[in-house]
């Protein structure tokens, strides 16, 4: 079988019949596994440390622990949901070493601007680099709870799946963290 | 008059999920509907973050990164077994030590005292000939062809001065003893 049969045959796989195959030893199924979920899990690392060269790095780091690790997978959670649980748990111990450089919000790059004027958009960018730095003042299991439910847009039950615990615990979690981050704004 | 939203409900309420009857409370409780207006502008002012969208990255980052991370991965095994291999190769320069010295020992007699431990603890090399030990490492080495015992025993290059790096001073002076006497013997 040719190289790119193979690799058509493997795009057509769910995720589970690809960590089977690659679990089996068939190691570009894990190259599928990477392409399929690449983007979503650089997009949970850049939001932890808004620049791309610590973002490519984490998400590097997170596949190659995805790697190591998926032989334990069982499959009882979906894949993307275990690839969130990897990428938080290496962002929180990457970002728990080294406080995030925050890159200065260039609005004109990154936002809708068809309908606001310039000083509207510089406010916007500052408001924005504060939220973030009261983000990234948070005691880890909040600031993950932040960043699943408000950037990723998470469940409230998807997000105590990933971070492991009850639904109750993952409200109580940032329903805290949106009282310390008001006070910490307020200040 | 009713009890005071919880804080689990506090959060429903500000993401719309809280139900009919608390939804009344709320309607009608002002220090309720302070606490929701209070969350709501942190999560207001979450939003103008969260709505920036993460910036593409360049081009040829999604091609490159299975590379990375396949190389990495790669990296990391062989990291793993120069680790196993030095470890390996130092359990193979202590075998070719204990044979050397075993040798030496079947050509003299009597034999002398070798000190191998900061604690001086003598070893009589013709006691060490003679125990089962010995005798069975003897006979499984007899059993080889020499290029089968070459084999198994050649350290991989520069394996030799790993393996002495990783030796303590007191082990590196007890080592040095021992091939010192090893090659006085042999040049007498």
């Amino acid at each position: 079988m040719t190289d790119s049969k193979v690799t058509a045959d493997l795009s057509a796989l769910d995720d589970l019949a690809l960590v089977r195959s690659f679990v089996d030893g068939e190691r570009t199924a894990f190259d599928t596994i990477v392409a399929r979920h690449q983007r979503a899990v650089y997009q949970v690392c850049y939001r932890f440390v808004h620049n791309h060269e610590d973002a490519a790095d984490l998400t590097q780091d997170v596949f190659v622990r995805a790697f190591k690790g998926l032989k334990a997978f069982r499959g009882d959670a979906k894949l993307s949901t275990w690839l969130h649980r990897v990428a938080v748990n290496v962002c929180l111990n990457r970002t728990a070493l080294v406080r995030p450089g925050i890159e200065p919000l260039d609005p004109a790059r990154h936002v809708d601007d068809r309908s606001e004027d310039a000083f509207g958009m510089v406010a916007r960018g500052e408001r924005a680099a504060d939220v973030r730095r009261a983000i990234a003042q948070l005691p880890p299991k909040q600031r993950a709870t932040v960043m699943l439910r408000v950037y990723q847009e998470l469940s409230h039950e998807a997000i105590a799946e990933i971070l492991g615990g009850t639904v109750g615990a993952a409200k109580a979690n940032f329903f805290h963290a949106l009282g310390n981050l008001k006070r910490m704004l307020e200040s | 008059m009713t009890t005071h939203l919880t804080d689990d409900e506090r959060l429903d309420a500000l993401e719309g999920t809280v139900d009919a009857a608390r939804s009344a409370h709320l309607h009608d409780c002002a220090a309720c509907r302070r606490e929701v207006a209070d969350l709501r502008q942190v999560w207001d002012g979450l939003m103008v973050d969260a709505r920036t969208e993460v910036p593409e990255p360049p081009p040829m980052f999604w091609d490159q990164l299975q590379v990375r991370v396949g190389s990495a991965v790669d990296t990391r095994t062989a990291a793993w077994w120069m680790g196993a291999r030095g470890w390996m190769s130092l359990a193979a320069a202590a075998a070719m030590l204990l044979l050397v010295v075993s040798w030496g020992a079947r050509q003299r007699t009597p034999v002398a005292d070798v000190v191998v431990s900061q604690a001086d603890a003598a070893i009589e090399t013709e006691a060490i000939g003679d125990t089962a030990q010995w005798q069975f490492v003897s006979d499984v080495l007899a059993s080889l062809e020499d290029e089968a015992v070459h084999e198994v025993l050649r350290p991989a290059t520069g394996a030799f001065d790993d393996a002495l790096a990783t030796l303590s001073a007191s082990e590196r002076e007890a080592f040095a003893r021992l091939l010192q006497a090893e090659l006085t013997e042999g040049s007498e």
